[in-house]
């Protein structure tokens, strides 16, 4: 998936490039496989990959509009870090199969897991809906963070902290139309995606609590 | 009314005002269409008052030989007038003639007709009757060029130089040799008069002076174009053409730019000049200098016309071309670009002509011999009315939103207040990109000005110095290509190089520009550019190609 190159990172060789893919499609499926899904989640779970890949690729071309900053946001909130992390690898090595995979995945992926990691801290994990009133401006955050994190996949040898500065700055008009967007599906689409997630979130509870009970009965 | 069903009213409104904002700047529909049996259109028709004359040129072999013909407006064929002594290359413009009284006499309204076989006739215009006939020297053609009329004489290009003619009974009063001459109208003013020859030679006529001036090397085919202080003129040549300005105190010429092969007729609007050719239309502001303001990509090679609204019509002289339609603000610069299209498309160098009485009546010809007049039935639409409905949607619209979002807030409805913020806020965002691009990009610190010199590599050719070279890092190793001049943007200097390089391209167009999606079949996640080590902040159709530098591009990041 990362064969491709992006003139400001390494050339990956093909080895290099299966590593990398093994790597993170790995450690997407242990930080998942580790929060103990319950096999409804898994398909809740992957279903949401689908869907917000789908969200991605059809909104390509609105720049730097797409959904995923938003889901992951709220993935990690209401699932915890892991699954999110978990979801932000899998939505970027999908998504960027579709638009164009590169040096840049590995950081979108890692911009993204931080962004998930974020929304768990900020959140301390919620169970319950995140009002607007606080959704709006943690996403802001997540949108700036995100984008700061993707900027560094542009740092080569001969970058000053002037050329940094000049590409952050480049960068401007697009981080206005990623936190914009974000809003913008945070106010339509956030109610939704937390009603999708916190069903998930009762599943696994109701699931263990009925484990539980069959280990007590028998 | 729910808050909900109010929050859908109002996007379908803003949807349908953005709809309203890109429709076409025309609503021409087809009245009749007349279709020559054989010969081609090359020369714009004519109207006056309610009749349309077109002439058709003879093709290259065959015995059908060209002909003048007119109709009414409802497409009833009036009278024609076939030349037989006339082979091929008839195409000089028409010229009608308003009634009037000089020294040689008096004479009625008449179209003027100058043909390939020297003869230049004039005809009653109401029944094609021939009023007088004269004739010039023949070399393998005879009359091509662009006549004009002043005070009872008739101005009008020869083979071999240029000869006046009485209105009232067409007899020759002066006659001028000078160089070869193809398609080279005539031009007029204070200073005197003007004509270009095959040799690239501008000539000038005052008082029965003669004086000529060496444009360089190649053929001025059109008739000079006048402005305030000189002569513009496009000069064809081997490999292109070049743009040049004659100053008429210094009496010198000044590069205005160097542009495509095959240039068209410039003609001026106002204090701007027009230019066309095979690559480019080019606007030029000749108030004091000549400077071009703006340019935009086409393929046209013959006439442009100008409808009442001062919209240039440039049909595009490749299959499947359509018109190019261009507005221009009062800088000369272009606010909106679109596209005439019809089923009959394809290879054009005649202009559309236009009523000068009504601007509904819009009649063109094309290079197969059809002939066709459109009428504007809904004048409402016309371009100045458009745009006025346009801002009363977009204010209608805006009203409408501070309305419903104040409701929303009173009525206690957050949410839906805040979805028609957002996406409001987005979609303006969209629209104003372009400028807001620009405003960045000018107001981008001093501190973080980056000027990474691309460097002079050895191994490129001598001839590539102070050119425009262009690089593109594919993962399978650079291309480079130089010896580029006269791109105006990075847009037109990649196009130009990847087809002489047969790189294959994809583009996206997206309202705040053109984008490269691929080169080579090489998406990545999209390419970016730096010219001359900066970086490209707008789209590449926007960013301005110095004269002489090294354009890059990468797979972005």
């Amino acid at each position: 998936m990362f064969s491709a190159i992006g003139t400001h990172g390494p050339i990956l060789s093909p080895i290099a490039d299966t590593l990398l893919d093994i790597f993170f499609v790995g450690l997407a499926i242990m930080l998942f496989a580790n929060s103990k899904p319950s096999k409804m989640q898994s398909f809740f779970f992957l279903s949401f990959v689908c869907i917000i890949v789908a969200g991605r690729v059809i909104l390509q071309p609105l720049p730097n509009v797409q959904p995923v900053t938003l889901a992951v946001f709220l993935m990690g909130a209401h699932q915890g870090t892991r699954r999110g992390m978990s979801f932000a690898i899998l939505v970027t090595l999908l998504s960027n199969l579709f638009i164009g995979d590169g040096w840049w995945t590995l950081f979108q992926a890692i911009g993204w897991s931080a962004v998930a990691a974020f929304g768990a801290w900020a959140t301390a994990r919620s169970s319950a809906k995140i009002e607007l009133d606080v959704l709006l401006p943690l996403l802001v955050v997540s949108s700036i963070l995100f984008d700061i994190i993707t900027t560094l996949s542009l740092i080569d040898s001969s970058t000053t902290i002037t050329s940094f500065m000049s590409i952050l700055y480049s960068g401007l008009l697009y981080d206005m139309f990623h936190i914009l967007g974000n809003l913008c599906f945070a106010v339509w689409l956030g109610g939704s995606i937390q009603d999708f997630l916190m069903p998930m979130e009762n599943i696994n509870e109701e699931s263990v609590m009925a484990e539980d009970l069959h280990v007590i009965s028998g | 009314m729910k808050p909900q069903q109010s929050g859908i009213i109002l996007l379908i409104v803003i949807l349908f005002s953005l709809q309203t904002m890109a429709a076409p700047p025309q609503s021409y529909s087809l009245a009749w269409e007349h279709q020559f049996e054989e010969g081609y259109i090359t020369t714009g028709p004519v109207i006056f008052e309610d009749t349309v004359f077109v002439r058709t040129s003879g093709y290259w072999v065959g015995d059908e030989r060209p002909k003048v013909t007119a109709f009414d407006f409802d497409g009833n064929l009036l009278w024609n007038y076939t030349n037989n002594a006339s082979t091929q290359h008839d195409m000089a413009p028409l010229l009608v003639v308003e009634n009037g009284e000089g020294f040689c006499g008096s004479w009625e309204t008449m179209l003027l007709v100058p043909w390939a076989n020297g003869d230049l006739t004039a005809h009653n215009v109401s029944t094609g009757e021939l009023v007088w006939n004269q004739s010039t020297m023949v070399d393998q053609w005879g009359l091509t060029g662009r006549a004009i009329v002043h005070d009872d004489l008739v101005t009008i290009p020869t083979r071999h130089g240029l000869a006046e003619f009485c209105l009232a009974d067409g007899v020759e009063q002066t006659m001028y040799q000078l160089g070869l001459g193809w398609r080279n109208g005539v031009s007029k003013d204070p200073n005197g008069t003007w004509i270009g020859d095959e040799n690239g030679t501008l000539w000038s006529i005052q008082n029965g002076t003669v004086e000529q001036f060496d444009a360089g090397e190649g053929f001025i085919r059109h008739a000079p174009v006048m402005t305030n202080d000189g002569v513009v003129i496009h000069l064809q040549t081997l490999t292109g053409s070049e743009i040049l300005f004659f100053n008429s105190t210094s009496k010198s010429f000044t590069l205005l730019n160097t542009s495509g092969a095959s240039p068209g007729f410039p003609f001026s609007i106002g204090s701007f000049v027009v230019t066309t050719d095979s690559t480019y239309v080019r606007i030029f502001d000749c108030s004091t200098a000549c400077l071009q303001v703006d340019s935009i990509r086409s393929h046209s090679n013959g006439e442009v016309g100008i409808d009442g609204d001062n919209r240039l019509w440039v049909p595009q002289n490749v299959m499947n071309g359509g018109t190019l339609v261009l507005s221009l603000n009062t800088t000369g610069a272009i606010v909106s670009s679109s596209s005439f299209n019809t089923t009959l498309d394809g290879y054009s160098t005649a202009s559309p002509t236009f009523s000068t009485s009504t601007n509904s009546i819009m009649v063109f010809g094309n290079d197969f011999g059809a002939l066709r007049l459109y009428s504007q039935k809904i004048d409402v639409f016309s371009a100045e009315k458009e745009y006025k409905l346009t801002e009363f949607l977009l204010g209608f619209t805006f009203f409408l939103f501070v309305a419903t979002c104040a409701k929303f807030v009173i009525k206690g409805s957050k949410i839906w207040a805040l979805r028609l913020l957002f996406t409001s806020l987005l979609i303006s965002l969209l629209l104003i990109s372009p400028q807001l691009m620009t405003i960045l990009q000018e107001s981008k610190p001093e501190a973080l000005l980056q000027k990474e010199e691309e460097f002079w590599s050895p191994d490129w050719p001598l001839e590539w110095n102070n050119t425009q070279i262009v690089m593109i890092d594919l993962p399978s190793g650079q291309i480079v290509d130089g010896g580029f001049t006269g791109y105006d943007t990075v847009y037109e200097l990649t196009i130009a190089m990847a087809e002489k390089n047969n790189i294959s391209i994809a583009v996206q167009e997206f309202y705040f520009g053109v984008f490269f999606e691929s080169f080579s079949g090489v998406t990545g996640n999209g390419w970016e550019f730096v010219v001359d080590g900066e970086l490209g902040e707008v789209s590449a159709d926007q960013y301005e190609m110095p004269t002489s530098g090294i354009l890059r591009w990468t797979l972005a990041s």
